[in-house]
């Protein structure tokens, strides 16, 4: 069973992520959620984590912050990480990209808009 | 920066002497509406949610939501009916707070370059009945046969006799 940690310090968001990753098809998933970077890590470190997604703007640390720690960390360069933003630009989307992002999803975020990115996982 | 009076009404003794208290005044002139179109009017319940447009362009975003509304859209981004448990009201500030970073980052993305970077800040809600956008602006909120109707008091000096007024 896959387990994916979703990382936002809205309630609200990391409800709606998780609804629209069972839609398309994770139901049946473990999750996890964390309120920001640094309870992520932690979860990260306590549990064996497949998929992160993760908000971009969060309190304490930001979604790219948290990204870096999660590539510079041998133990956890292989999870695979969506960045989920409100405030994305195409320079900025390459950026996360080029440091290990699997894929940068622009709220709203929809099953619509989150299936395309989570069919080779299915798959896997 | 906007501010709000909230939830202030609501914990105020009986008014014994309606017409030194310039909300009751307020209100008092709203109600005439009720007497010119005889529909109820009723102070509104909203929730208020700003948030701040940092970069590159300085700015803020402010939306009004009134209770019923953010306690439907709460439920209907939950998958709730309004039979389930009663909404605690974190959980619908929280949502109204995710619905305007949203619409605040779809807002910039809408309107900047597509290569042009942008930071806004973290949305603050709250519940309110009154809010004090400059200091020469009160605006107050009311209902009307369930739509919302805001007032708005304008001019300095008007503002500070209706907040002298008040204090009294």
């Amino acid at each position: 069973m896959k387990k994916i940690l979703i990382v936002d310090d809205s309630a609200t968001a990391r409800s709606f992520i998780k609804r629209c990753l069972e839609i398309v098809g994770l139901r049946g998933c473990d999750f996890l959620e964390a309120e920001n970077g640094l309870q992520a890590l932690e979860l990260m470190n306590k549990n064996l984590i497949d998929l992160v997604f993760t908000d971009y703007f969060m309190p304490q640390m930001t979604g790219e912050e948290l990204l870096k720690k999660i590539k510079a960390d041998p133990g956890k360069s292989n999870i695979k990480v969506f960045i989920i933003s409100s405030a994305g630009s195409v320079t900025k989307e390459k950026e996360l990209l080029s440091i290990g992002a699997k894929a940068v999803i622009n709220k709203p975020i929809s099953p619509a808009s989150i299936a395309p990115f989570i069919r080779g996982i299915i798959i896997e | 920066m906007w501010n709000t009076n909230a939830s202030q009404q609501q914990n105020s003794p009986e008014i014994v002497e309606p017409v030194k208290d310039s909300r009751a005044l307020l209100q008092q002139a709203v109600n005439n509406i009720e007497k010119m179109a005889f529909l109820p009017v009723s102070e509104a319940h909203l929730y208020y949610s700003k948030i701040k447009i940092k970069t590159p362009i300085k700015g803020e975003m402010v939306i009004f939501v009134t209770e019923s509304l953010a306690k439907e859209l709460t439920n209907s981004i939950y998958g709730l009916t309004s039979e389930d448990n009663p909404l605690q009201k974190e959980r619908v500030k929280d949502a109204v707070s995710e619905m305007l970073n949203i619409i605040a980052g779809q807002f910039m993305r809408t309107i900047l370059p597509l290569d042009q970077d942008f930071t806004i800040g973290l949305p603050i809600t709250e519940q309110c009945e009154e809010v004090s956008g400059t200091s020469s602006m009160i605006q107050r909120f009311y209902t009307v046969n369930n739509n919302l109707l805001p007032v708005a008091i304008k001019g300095k000096e008007l503002i500070n006799f209706f907040e002298n007024n008040r204090s009294r």
